[in-house]
């Protein structure tokens, strides 16, 4: 790794509750531009808690801590000002809202973009000549893109349009909740070929997943493992191997 | 009773015909026929929130602008030539200052009838015995009407041609639009109505349709938002045997605005596709009520109503379906979704099912709610600001509705009311 990069992310002490249960209990993260993280944990451990929580959701309350997403500090900036400054979430449950086009919702997406960049908006064949070759590069079928968003999708379809998203905003931090559940092999290999494509010295990327096969493909840089709302173990990504043998309880077990 | 007494004083003239529709001559049957809804109107109690037809409607300043404003028909009609776009494929029928005019030559299947021309056909029409003695709104219309505008297919008659009907903006004025649809056996017919929004007005509007063995209707219907203007709308439809309509009406509420529909499914196969959307905003008003009465076997009804509550606005939903006890095999649907867009805004759903034989597959639900914040939230997440990403939401609420909309031509003036609407 080289030390001298900046930091995309830098999480300190953060506590988060939601519905007034404390979920985050002081946790620390840094992240590094071009760096891969892999945040494993069993259920309930706060990984989604995490990735929501940098995304701005307003259900999660930031109690302690603070946040800084390329210098700045995410808590004070709203939600579709993170996106635009460059941060990606890919959601675990992907939304459907049928009657919004697939095209209509990325294109609008990619101009608030521009936008935020004083840009003018993206010309309308140069849009779809990327998308269309983008869902090709995934293997979407050309029709996904007039559907609804996500509607009537199947679990493999959502996980690939998260990922489609993905690759036409070009964040410099994507964070992938869960992207691997629902996925059988072939799509997992897209999936990640698609993320792969994306990786270089400028983007960062944090995957959380319970299984070692994504992070097989995606090779990450560092695995941290969450308990209790806590990165209790960091390591590279050998320990992804040693969780799938043996599980969490030797490191979340009380001594 | 003070109302009552308010209409009398307003009709005591020995000439009611031309007091209320006009200076010109009038023959003794329409007047006879003016007096009998006279009678008709002052035999009924006068909307009111007790009663349950026009229950959660906001009528306060309907009933106290009900008797005030002129009754007389003005003879000229004042239409802009822009209004009137020229297109082979379409032929607009203006209703300005309560008479039907169309500026180029009608063809046969359509018809405006009036007391002096077709007067025949029209007192036919005027029947009193057809009059609903006792629903308030249609009466009115009786009282108040000049003429009437009839679409009259033929058998076995495809009517390509788009029929739109304008109804131009009012001031301070009673109105009476009256429009007799018929389709004879296998015939077809595609009409788009527009009610522009008036000002200080209330319009009484009358629509009846009687679809033959067979025939195919598809009404596409948008009432603009009537701000200090009032909409009272009856519709009667009557189908037979295999005939098909369907019904889309898209209100933007008003001071009151309020549409009743009563479809009867008289013949076998026959089958109704019933649509509406309504938007108002500020503290504007709008109802929505049909009944379907599946009265033969093998019918189909499907009722989808959508509400889009902005500020102060209400709305109220009333929807029910009867299936006679002697009817098997039928098919009914109903659903209403409300989205509520603020605090302050209100409806009331009533789906209702009257079901008298089990051989049926029915279902019925209401849902009302605001904006789902987990999908604004995604919506946000890829970068889009809240204004926008809520009229997404607005617009895909609506758009499940919009899509029941086949025709082409209609589709893209749908969009720019859709446009429009996005924008408010």
């Amino acid at each position: 790794m080289n030390n001298k990069k900046e930091n995309v992310l830098e999480i300190n002490d953060l506590s988060v509750s939601t519905s007034g249960s404390k979920i985050l209990k002081g946790l620390n993260l840094s992240i590094r531009k071009g760096e891969t993280h892999a945040i494993m944990g069993p259920n309930g451990s706060g990984k989604s808690t995490l990735a929501k929580t940098i995304a701005g959701h307003t259900d999660y309350e930031i109690n302690n801590g603070t946040i800084k997403f390329l210098g700045n500090d995410l808590v004070s900036i709203p939600i579709e000002e993170r996106s635009n400054l460059g941060l990606f979430l890919g959601f675990q449950y992907p939304i459907e809202i049928p009657g919004l086009s697939n095209t209509a919702f990325l294109k609008a997406a990619i101009n608030a973009q521009r936008k935020y960049n004083d840009l003018k908006d993206i010309p309308a064949n140069e849009f779809l000549l990327e998308l269309k070759s983008k869902a090709d590069q995934l293997g979407l079928d050309q029709s996904f893109l007039s559907r609804g968003v996500n509607e009537g999708f199947s679990g493999g379809e959502k996980k690939r349009n998260e990922i489609l998203q993905m690759l036409m905003l070009n964040p410099k931090l994507s964070i992938l909740d869960e992207t691997d559940s629902g996925l059988d092999i072939d799509s997992m290999k897209i999936v990640a070929d698609g993320v792969n494509s994306t990786r270089n010295e400028e983007t960062s990327t944090i995957v959380i997943t319970h299984y070692e096969r994504l992070l097989n493909y995606l090779e990450p840089d560092y695995v941290h493992v969450i308990n209790d709302g806590r990165i209790i173990k960091t390591g590279d990504s050998t320990l992804a191997n040693e969780l799938e043998e043996k599980g969490y309880e030797w490191l979340t077990k009380k001594k | 009773m003070a109302d009552q007494e308010k209409i009398k004083n307003q009709f005591s003239s020995e000439n009611i015909a031309s007091i209320i529709s006009g200076k010109s001559d009038y023959p003794d049957w329409f007047d006879k026929f003016k007096r009998l809804s006279l009678q008709n109107l002052l035999d009924q109690n006068l909307p009111s929130i007790k009663d349950s037809e026009w229950e959660s409607t906001k009528i306060n300043s309907l009933t106290k602008k009900l008797f005030n404003n002129d009754f007389d028909a003005s003879d000229s009609v004042n239409i802009l030539a822009e209004d009137i776009e020229k297109d082979t494929n379409k032929i607009t029928i203006s209703f300005s200052n309560g008479i039907y005019t169309c500026s180029e030559e009608l063809p046969s299947y359509i018809k405006i009838l009036s007391h002096a021309k077709d007067k025949d056909q029209f007192r036919d029409l005027l029947d009193m015995n057809k009059e609903h003695a006792s629903s308030f709104s249609p009466t009115l219309n009786s009282l108040i009407l000049s003429d009437l505008l009839l679409i009259e297919t033929s058998n076995n008659q495809k009517v390509d041609t788009l029929i739109h009907i304008i109804n131009h903006p009012s001031n301070e004025a009673n109105l009476a639009p009256r429009i007799e649809i018929r389709a004879a056996t296998n015939s077809s017919v595609k009409i788009f109505e527009e009610i522009k929004t008036s000002n200080n007005s209330i319009m009484n509007h009358v629509l009846r349709v009687n679809c033959q063995k067979n025939a195919n209707i598809e009404f596409y219907k948008v009432i603009d938002r009537q701000e200090n203007s009032h909409y009272l709308g009856t519709q009667d439809i009557e189908a037979s045997e295999d005939a098909r309509i369907k019904f889309f009406l898209w209100d933007f509420g008003g001071d009151t605005s309020k549409t009743v529909t009563d479809t009867r499914l008289l013949g076998k196969k026959s089958e109704i596709n019933y649509s509406a959307l309504f938007t108002p905003n500020k503290d504007l008003h709008s109802g929505n009520q049909i009944k379907i009465n599946h009265e033969a076997s093998d019918t189909k009804s499907k009722i989808k109503v959508r509400g889009v509550l902005h500020d102060h606005s209400s709305g109220v939903f009333y929807g029910k379906i009867k299936v006679k006890e002697s009817v098997t095999k039928t098919s009914a649907f109903m659903e209403n979704k409300n989205l509520l867009l603020s605090d302050d805004a209100s409806i009331s759903s009533k789906p209702i099912l009257e079901i008298y034989n089990d051989d049926t597959e029915c279902s019925h639900s209401a849902t009302s709610g605001s904006i789902d914040k987990e999908k604004l939230f995604y919506l946000k997440t890829r970068g889009i600001d809240e204004v926008e990403a809520k009229s997404f939401l607005i617009n895909s609420f609506i758009e499940e509705i919009s899509g029941e909309i086949t025709n082409k031509k209609i589709q893209d003036i749908f969009k720019k009311y859709l446009l429009e609407n996005g924008k408010s």
